[in-house]
């Protein structure tokens, strides 16, 4: 599955588009299996583009396609179809319901559609060293923490994208290299693209498409 | 669905929970009950059509009869104004007879024959007016058997007024046809003739006893006076509606008399129907309240989760899969609602009935279909209503 923007621009930056983004206002794609980082400094929309592409926000003119689709198109049950089956998201927020455990949290979305990773949750969970705090209730974990929770959250369900914002904000140097393998790794397993978005602090987080906001 | 319980399930009031179940079983179970009471009650009280045919005759009074010299028969032009009365359906006059009848014999079976003396008289009306449908009830010249009907009461009467006194045996509702008797009829000249007298019928409705018309006819030309005019005592009326004030109103002005039981059951199945059909809104009213708080219950719990439910819907849920969820809860409830309704409309009916026929009513015990309907239909009310609501606030 392809990700097409043509000439996407969002209402809220129209005013301080950057005229040389790579995705912003041109025609772009992001062919399937690719892995791309994207990289901006604060206030250039990086969340802004994960949740246009993710199908959160409208609020902006031209198309996104998913192959020849616009997204526009589908309906409120084929767009949750796809972040059942086919798009994966870790929010910048990292969106966790504080009222549940880490666990729970997984469990929310990974009860959704079955994913081949489901069985290897505690495999991931130690390579993220978060085993420990699973039963932990969420609010009740530090934003490093949960963000492995996130992490782990999004790669627990079958998709062909997964769409990563800042996912390494609040990790050290240890944490984000096992993070970033464990995403490769599963994303190559099921033949899944990978957009990250960064603030291109982590000068060892390497992709062969690297894109300006 | 654990995971559901455990992001909604405390924000739900339970208090309030019961308190529109209590609502909705009281509601459902006055609308099926008053629903039972006004069909079973109806079909009391209403009496069929057998309440839709009055008698109608002149008030007697000392004063009319003696000083005024007020007559207390019908005339054409009095019988003619009350068939232009838009809510009578039909009128007759009764034709009485204008000749001496007695009967002589009586052959009471199982009591063998008994001489048995009493005056009498024959009325007759037109074949429509009869409730009893039976081609025995036919007169023609040269037949000697004349078949006769009688109110239903006169047997009451005889059997429990006059046998005991007698001693003569009861007669069961099934052995009346076949008692058979011996009439004289003496003309207006003093000559006798004789009949054989044959009960064919009981009816409801004629509260007099009727040959055949042509019977009476006949009789009326050979064996009356020529010189004395029959004339109508007695008007045979049909209405639409015994309880119309109209008629009620032009029975009053008139000063016309009729067999008031008839007005006064009508009246009481008119009251009875009020009463039911106010139960029946009160019902519907508590039902609707009930709804409506339920549907709110569950909205506030949407409104204070607006961010779970939002995020749920992120990750990929649909409204869809929320509403299923919080359905289940309904279908608990419903399913609660329904068992009670049920097993307090059921008891009602049996405690009911057997009050009933206490009171010698023969009713059909078995239950109405119409309250269980109502009681389907609107438990389906409250499911459609909760599943469209729901999924409107949560699409917001």
């Amino acid at each position: 599955m392809n990700i097409k923007l043509d000439h996407v621009i969002p209402e809220p930056i129209r005013a301080t588009l950057n005229q040389n983004s790579a995705i912003w206002n041109v025609q772009c794609e992001f062919e399937s299996g690719g892995f791309y980082l994207v990289d901006a400094q604060s206030g250039k929309g990086k969340s802004t583009f994960v949740q246009t592409v993710y199908g959160i926000r409208k609020d902006y003119s031209g198309k996104v396609y998913f192959d020849n689709t616009p997204i526009t198109d589908l309906d409120t049950f084929a767009l949750a179809k796809f972040r059942q089956e086919k798009l994966s998201i870790l929010f910048q927020d990292l969106r966790l319901f504080l009222g549940l455990t880490a666990q729970e949290n997984i469990e929310i979305k990974a009860s959704l559609a079955k994913s081949p990773w489901y069985d290897k949750i505690d495999e991931m969970a130690e390579r993220l060293q978060i085993s420990h705090i699973l039963n932990k209730q969420a609010e009740l974990l530090s934003y490093g923490e949960r963000q492995r929770v996130a992490t782990l959250r999004a790669l627990c369900q079958p998709f062909k994208w997964i769409l990563l914002d800042e996912p390494f904000s609040h990790l050290d140097k240890e944490n984000t290299l096992a993070s970033f393998n464990l995403i490769q790794e599963v994303a190559k397993d099921q033949g899944a693209g990978i957009i990250i978005t960064t603030l291109g602090e982590d000068e060892f987080i390497t992709f062969n498409h690297h894109l300006e906001l | 669905m654990k995971l559901f319980d455990k992001l909604f399930g405390g924000k739900l009031q339970k208090g309030k929970l019961i308190i529109s179940i209590i609502g909705f079983v009281i509601g459902l179970s006055l609308v099926s009950i008053s629903s039972e009471v006004y069909l079973k009650v109806n079909d009391i009280l209403g009496s069929k059509q057998t309440s839709n045919y009055l008698i109608l005759n002149k008030k007697v009074s000392l004063l009319s009869n003696t000083f005024l010299n007020r007559k207390t028969t019908f005339s054409e032009k009095e019988i003619a104004l009350l068939k232009s009365q838009s809510f009578i359906r039909d009128v007759s006059p009764v034709t009485s007879s204008g000749y001496k009848i007695t009967v002589l014999e009586v052959d009471i079976p199982g009591a063998g024959n008994r001489r048995f003396y009493s005056d009498f008289f024959l009325e007759s009306v037109p074949s429509n007016f009869i409730d009893i449908q039976t081609p025995v009830f036919e007169w023609q010249e040269g037949d000697e058997i004349i078949p006769i009907i009688i109110p239903r009461d006169y047997i009451h009467l005889y059997n429990f007024g006059f046998a005991p006194s007698q001693g003569t045996p009861q007669i069961p509702g099934s052995l009346v046809k076949h008692l058979t008797g011996k009439i004289r009829i003496i003309d207006h000249e003093g000559n006798k003739h004789f009949f054989k007298g044959k009960i064919v019928g009981l009816s409801d409705r004629i509260p007099t006893i009727i040959a055949p018309k042509s019977f009476n006819d006949y009789a009326n030309g050979h064996f009356a006076d020529p010189n004395e005019k029959q004339e109508t005592s007695r008007v045979l009326i049909e209405v639409s509606n015994p309880s119309d004030p109209n008629l009620i109103n032009l029975l009053k002005t008139k000063h016309y008399q009729t067999n008031n039981d008839k007005l006064t059951s009508g009246k009481a199945a008119l009251v009875v129907s009020v009463i039911m059909l106010v139960l029946l809104i009160f019902g519907l009213c508590f039902i609707m309240l009930s709804i409506v708080n339920i549907i709110l219950s569950f909205s506030l719990v949407i409104s204070e989760s607006r961010h779970e439910v939002r995020l749920l819907l992120e990750l990929g849920y649909t409204t869809n899969m929320i509403a299923k969820y919080m359905m289940r809860y309904l279908f608990i409830i419903s399913g609660i609602e329904t068992l009670l309704v049920l097993f307090i409309f059921f008891t009602f009916n049996f405690l009911f009935n057997n009050y009933l026929t206490t009171m010698g009513y023969e009713i059909e015990t078995a239950v109405r279909i119409l309250p269980i309907v109502l009681i389907i239909s609107l438990v389906g009310l409250n499911i459609a209503l909760f599943w469209r609501e729901l999924n409107k606030v949560l699409q917001k």
